[in-house]
């Protein structure tokens, strides 16, 4: 869920508010964005990926994690890790380089390939086997 | 920092009264924006319809697609092996509710929009390959390019419907101000998803199976529901139900005995009889080589940021998983739509999720290839569809009189009365999922416990229906969602206590076999009543 916006870094662009797809951040008077429906945040981290600055942290656990370490997490690399590994520290969302891909599993050969054949005439249901 | 105050705006009272702030006229409403709502509203552009989207969230990072990598399945038009092997390549998990000629169609289809959208800029490494939050904002301004009108945060709360049936628009609200908007259309296609109901999946807090309630609400039948018992791999501490990884490892139980006789999905019976008897299930990816380490992170950045935030090695060390309900997202229940992805009530069509989709996977998970493969093909369609359907009505498609369709969580007991009594949305939702979320109770099903959760289920409805609505915008919408989350439990329940026997996604440990004599199809419709009618599967 996400834990911390960090007032210095922010800009106050408020995309974390725009764009965030479960309503999860406010704007409040001064124009800062905040957490106003924590439960409602499910750790997808698109937040963190349309913020420029790298002022938001989304912990991944699927609860409240209070007590986060902001200067650690800065120091350590992991507050906006998550825009790094899509490269958009270098480009714009959408203007995909080609690197980006599939998940591995579909990657390794066309659909229809050996390693996508996860048939096995055993599968019935779950619940005959063992 | 000065504390949030709720909008007080009473948009129940203006939706259930239609009295809109804002008001829209398009040939076509498509309702949903992840992949088959943006095809679907691109696939209407082209055909020359003025076109307008409306997404709860915001359309790029809304729905399943934009928290995630994805590929899709196509058929290359000139290799035979290739061709054949996609076709055939969940078949055999379909349980026989396939059907391989349409698999085809979709196959084809879905490999000329992939070129399309290669054509157009959009370069992803591998043709069908969806690096999720950056296909998103490629689409995106795919549709600012091409004209359509996109209403974010905007949920749509019903149907709008003629004296004669027709579906004739949509009205929602725009929950950061609260507004009420109406969109009069010539068409409408829904491409809200499935239905996950809030178990917190990665992606999925918006898809509570709102198209399922509208469209049934509109007189639409659906189908596969009870094809809904996949649970989602999920690091034990985290959200994220992606499932490709796991084919790159093991899993274990606390003695070390392999729980992955068959890989990633095939594997997730073992571990659900693992977690039931109180056990634990261990994952490591460690047939994944060394030098593919990067890669596997680079193509799935989202399900690594759980190890690297929590400092985990997922190849060399193991780690625990649990399972989170999928409910209709990856499986094969909803919308019942023919071959042109309409629904049968005039004026509605459907994409992506909120269809039916056994006849591309038949009672198994339509998930990745095939899921992504059908959101393009069915948004092809169905933005074709009505896009064509709003020519033949012509000028006089905005001047029908409109009448809303929604009924449960806007309407209590047939009239607006603004704030209900009884159980509110959220203690709705929370209900519902008591019934549908537990392993207990919706792995492995059985008569007495579906017969004890519907009796649940229909008394909540009863209550819900007479009473429970809202008046601020964000109430007002978990009223809707409760409603749908409700609704879509009954149909799942209803179907699956009918079908007296195991195929595929559907378990009952009372009836652990498949039986020859129910190889068809279950379709619902009634929304209040339901009723259940047959359908004949192919020919084997």
């Amino acid at each position: 869920m996400i834990e911390l916006i960090l007032e210095p870094r922010c800009v106050r662009c408020l995309a974390c508010v725009r764009v965030c797809p479960n309503d999860v951040l406010e704007a409040d008077g001064d124009g800062l964005p905040y957490v106003a429906r924590q439960q409602d945040c499910c750790s997808c981290f698109l937040c963190e990926a349309y913020c420029a600055p790298d002022a938001l942290y989304v912990a991944p656990e699927a609860y409240p994690l209070p007590g986060l370490d902001a200067a650690q997490l800065l120091a350590d690399g992991r507050i906006g890790a998550f825009r790094r590994a899509l490269g958009w520290d270098q480009r714009k969302p959408g203007e995909l380089d080609a690197r980006a891909g599939a998940a591995p599993a579909i990657q390794r050969g066309h659909p229809g390939s050996p390693q996508d054949l996860h048939r096995s005439e055993s599968y019935a249901n779950g619940i005959n086997r063992h | 920092m000065s504390t949030y105050t709720e909008v007080t705006t009473d948009s129940g009272r203006r939706i259930a009264a239609g009295d809109y702030e804002i008001d829209h006229k398009a040939d076509v409403l498509v309702i949903g924006g992840s992949l088959a709502g943006a095809w679907a509203a691109l696939a209407a552009a082209r055909a020359g319809a003025r076109v307008v989207l409306a997404e709860k969230g915001w359309m790029g990072t809304a729905g399943v697609v934009a928290a995630a990598s994805v590929g899709g399945y196509y058929a290359l038009p000139d290799d035979p092996a290739q061709r054949e092997g996609v076709i055939g390549v969940r078949h055999q998990e379909s349980r026989g509710l396939d059907d391989l000629g349409y698999v085809e169609r979709v196959y084809d289809q879905s490999y000329r929009s992939f070129t399309e959208l290669r054509a157009a800029g959009f370069a992803s490494a591998r043709l069908g390959a969806f690096p999720g939050p950056d296909s998103m904002a490629f689409l995106r301004r795919q549709l600012l390019a091409a004209k359509v009108k996109i209403l974010d945060h905007s949920p749509a709360l019903e149907l709008l419907q003629t004296a004669d049936g027709a579906v004739a628009g949509a009205a929602g609200i725009q929950r950061k101000s609260g507004e009420a908007w109406r969109v009069r259309a010539g068409a409408v296609v829904l491409a809200t998803g499935g239905n996950a109901f809030l178990s917190g999946a990665q992606g999925t807090n918006g898809l509570t199976g709102d198209g399922y309630l509208m469209g049934a609400e509109a007189g639409a039948r659906l189908q596969g529901m009870e094809f809904s018992g996949h649970y989602g791999l999920t690091p034990a501490e985290g959200s994220c139900t992606k499932g490709g990884m796991y084919f790159s490892g093991h899993i274990y139980d606390d003695a070390g005995a392999r729980l992955d006789p068959l890989p990633s999905w095939f594997a997730v019976p073992n571990v659900a009889r693992t977690l039931l008897s109180g056990g634990k299930a261990w994952v490591v990816l460690d047939k994944a080589a060394p030098e593919q380490h990067d890669t596997h992170r680079r193509q799935s950045p989202n399900f690594y940021q759980y190890f690297s935030r929590r400092g985990v090695d997922p190849f060399r060390q193991r780690w625990p998983v649990k399972l989170t309900y999928e409910g209709t997202v990856r499986a094969a229940g909803g919308l019942l739509v023919d071959e042109g992805c309409a629904t049968g009530v005039p004026g509605l069509y459907a994409a992506g999720d909120v269809t039916d989709r056994c006849r591309l996977t038949g009672a198994f998970l339509s998930g990745a290839g095939p899921a992504v493969a059908w959101c393009v093909a069915s948004g092809e369609w169905a933005g074709q569809g009505a896009a064509a359907f709003a020519r033949a009505l012509g000028k006089g498609a905005h001047a029908r009189q409109v009448k809303g369709a929604g009924a449960c969580g806007l309407r209590p007991g047939g009239g607006a009365t603004g704030a209900g009594k009884g159980p509110g949305g959220r203690e709705t939702i929370a209900r519902v999922q008591e019934e549908i979320l537990p392993l207990e109770k919706n792995f492995f099903r059985d008569g007495k416990q579906l017969t004890a959760s519907l009796g649940r289920l229909d008394a909540l409805w009863t209550a819900a229906r007479a009473e429970l609505s809202a008046a601020g915008p964000r109430e007002l919408l978990k009223a809707r969602e409760a409603a749908a989350l409700a609704a879509s439990a009954r149909w799942i329940y209803r179907a699956a206590l009918a079908r007296t026997e195991s195929r595929g996604l559907h378990r009952r440990s009372d009836f652990p076999e498949e039986d020859p004599a129910q190889r068809h199809h279950l379709v619902l419709s009634g929304v209040d009543e339901i009723r259940i009618a047959r359908r004949e599967a192919l020919p084997a």
